[in-house]
């Protein structure tokens, strides 16, 4: 049987503020195949990029807090790590893309400084062969003159060959897994569309395991093999993309689908009604139950267990205790909205 | 590069000429040299002979057409009470007035940068109150009084330092230590600043998501970028230090320019006044010279605009 590269086991995460305890992340499990692609989608605060920071030790505690769980990264629990062992894993066998590639490269160090330090430091390479491979990075990437471009700083280049620095950077060693987190969200719409050509072709050629981190159902669909909605800290559903997309399980995922122009029906698009939940005082339920016009009395009572849709479509999960296609047929009004 | 220089040469020099210039017509109206120099109950005649060795009895605009074709030659004219250029007795000084003001300023750096990036990186601790709270002290001490302190404790009391004096290193220390404890406090404060700026950007975060040594994401990441504000501070503290410390060198017997320029002033020295502030003024100019030049090494997109 084939070792899941990532493991993630009842992961909870709190944030101790003034205001009180927020809860960020709630027991949340998920597991990642080796060269699976899985796109991570949420509204802000869902939890989507606070569990892999805080798996990666990247969140200052406090105020974050590891309330439980395991993170277990080809074997080994990431949490259970000295700050050390993981320096070794960060950069090496999991590289990082940041949003908003001109504030997460430093302005005042060269892109081949940058490139080197993280290729010096893990694959002991001197400086002239740490140089070579930085050249190779940014050529495969997609960055033309990609010699010239070491001597440069970020502010030289376009928002869009910035980003290509930062996932050169990410792949720099080659790394198991490769977590994206809102990479494509501060570029246009063409240059996001190169990007996601360019990792597609990389995930082709290269074989690399990738959490793709977005609020954008588009991208995800275009990238992942495995798509999952996570809404307060919890997972809502989960699957390949296929069948979330064309039949999905929760009204939460329902409603962002619906919320998506579309060439074909020209209608106004679907508002989700309230707003994200206090994570602090978070609803006792289903934490959607208070936006969700389907939502049964259990919801607004019982958490619901994240459970196979049906054992035809093998990995389809979902989090509800309603039926959504028997609730929609029986509500069209609402359907049609 | 080249028309950088040349355009900020321009701008120095029309500092220095503005500098020189206020000078010389704020002197004139300080009062009388003459009289100062003239036993009492001297004659006018005498007076007057006295003036027009000075070049005093010339109209105004005379005079200074005259000071302005001598400063460009470097000629400030003969000091009314040494007798000799006056430049070079403001340049005798110099050398003391410099190796305080770089032993103070060395000193403060340290102390500052370190214990700022101390306060920073501990943020919350008590440490950081410690500091903090020494570096708020630091900076609302009168520089005479910690002088003074200093001398009672250290010159006074415990007798392990001289009160005063030049010429030995243990001369140097009280005056050092006293000048380092303003510009410490004021570097301390800053850097501390700077830093949690810094700490709260995206690219931190980057490089530690690259598993860089934190030792490496401390020095490349966070105090490189934190350095920037920190140098201007540094260029305007060392051109105050450099133009001469007056109240430190007078509390410590400093042979330096700033003792002197105030000696000047009290006996209405006219050359020895404007050559000093001239010195003075070269000093600053030349520092934020190198700062400007410092700041495009050290942030490249200055280097672009």
């Amino acid at each position: 049987m084939v070792e899941p590269v990532l493991d993630i086991r009842n992961l909870t995460v709190v944030f101790d503020t003034p205001a009180g305890t927020l809860h960020a992340v709630n027991d949340l499990s998920y597991t990642l195949m080796p060269g699976e692609t899985l796109g991570i989608v949420g509204e802000s605060g869902s939890g989507k990029s606070v569990h892999v920071l805080t798996m990666l030790g990247l969140l200052p505690c406090p105020p974050a807090r590891i309330v439980s769980g395991e993170v277990l990264f080809r074997g080994r629990d990431l949490l259970a790590l000295s700050e050390r062992e993981l320096c070794d894993i960060r950069g090496a066998e999991i590289g990082m893309v940041f949003q908003d590639p001109m504030s997460s490269l430093n302005p005042v160090l060269t892109i081949g400084r940058q490139l080197r330090e993280v290729i010096q430091r893990h694959a002991g390479l001197d400086h002239a062969q740490a140089s070579a491979r930085a050249v190779e990075l940014l050529g495969l990437v997609g960055i033309p003159d990609p010699a010239a471009r070491l001597a440069q700083y970020p502010h030289q280049l376009s928002g869009g060959m910035r980003q290509r620095v930062m996932i050169a950077i990410g792949l720099a060693c080659d790394p198991t897994l490769l977590i994206a987190d809102e990479a494509t969200t501060a570029l246009d719409v063409t240059v996001q569309a190169q990007v996601i050509d360019l990792i597609r072709d990389l995930k082709n050629r290269l074989g690399t395991t990738i959490i793709w981190i977005t609020h954008d159902m588009g991208v995800v669909a275009e990238l992942a093999d495995t798509i999952q909605v996570m809404y307060a800290g919890r997972i809502m559903e989960r699957g390949p993309i296929a069948p979330v997309f064309h039949q999905p399980r929760s009204a939460y995922s329902w409603s962002l689908l619906r919320s998506l122009p579309s060439m074909a029906r020209h209608r106004r698009l679907y508002q989700i009604p309230g707003s994200p939940p206090n994570m602090i005082h978070p609803p006792p339920g289903d934490p959607f139950a208070p936006r969700n016009p389907f939502a049964t009395p259990r919801c607004h009572r019982d958490v619901p267990p994240l459970r196979q849709v049906a054992d035809s479509v093998p990995g389809h999960q979902v989090a509800a205790w309603y039926d959504l296609p028997a609730a929609v047929a029986a509500h069209p009004e609402i359907a049609d909205a | 590069m080249g028309r950088f220089l040349a355009r900020r040469t321009g701008e120095s020099l029309f500092t220095i000429w503005g500098v020189v210039t206020t000078v010389f017509f704020i002197t004139r109206v300080l009062g009388d040299p003459a009289t100062l120099f003239v036993p009492v109950g001297a004659t006018d005649a005498q007076i007057a002979a006295l003036n027009h060795s000075f070049g005093l009895d010339l109209p105004l605009w005379r005079q200074y057409l005259h000071y302005l074709a001598h400063v460009v030659r470097g000629d400030f004219g003969r000091s009314f009470v040494f007798g000799r250029p006056a430049i070079d007795v403001v340049m005798e000084r110099l050398p003391a007035t410099a190796l305080l003001a770089a032993t103070a300023m060395a000193l403060g750096c340290v102390l500052g940068c370190t214990s700022g990036a101390i306060a920073a990186m501990r943020k919350g601790s008590l440490g950081e109150l410690v500091i903090m709270t020494v570096a708020l002290l630091g900076q609302a001490t009168p520089v005479f009084w910690l002088g003074l302190m200093l001398i009672l404790w250290f010159a006074v009391d415990l007798h392990w330092l001289p009160a005063g004096g030049y010429g030995r290193p243990a001369n140097l220390v009280l005056p050092a230590v006293t000048l380092a404890v303003f510009v410490a406090a004021a570097i301390a404060r800053l850097t501390r600043s700077s830093i949690l700026d810094i700490l709260r950007e995206d690219h931190v975060r980057t490089a530690r998501a690259k598993g860089l040594y934190p030792a490496t994401v401390f020095f490349w990441h966070i105090a490189r970028n934190a350095l920037v504000p920190v140098t201007t501070m540094v260029g305007l503290l060392g051109g105050e230090l450099l133009g001469g410390s007056v109240v430190t060198e007078t509390v410590f017997g400093w042979p330096g320019m700033g003792r002197l320029t105030v000696q000047a002033i009290e006996s209405l020295d006219f050359p020895v006044i404007q050559a000093a502030v001239f010195v003075a003024a070269t000093l600053v100019v030349l520092i934020n010279l190198a700062v400007d030049l410092l700041y495009q090494a050290l942030d490249p997109r200055i280097r672009a605009q």
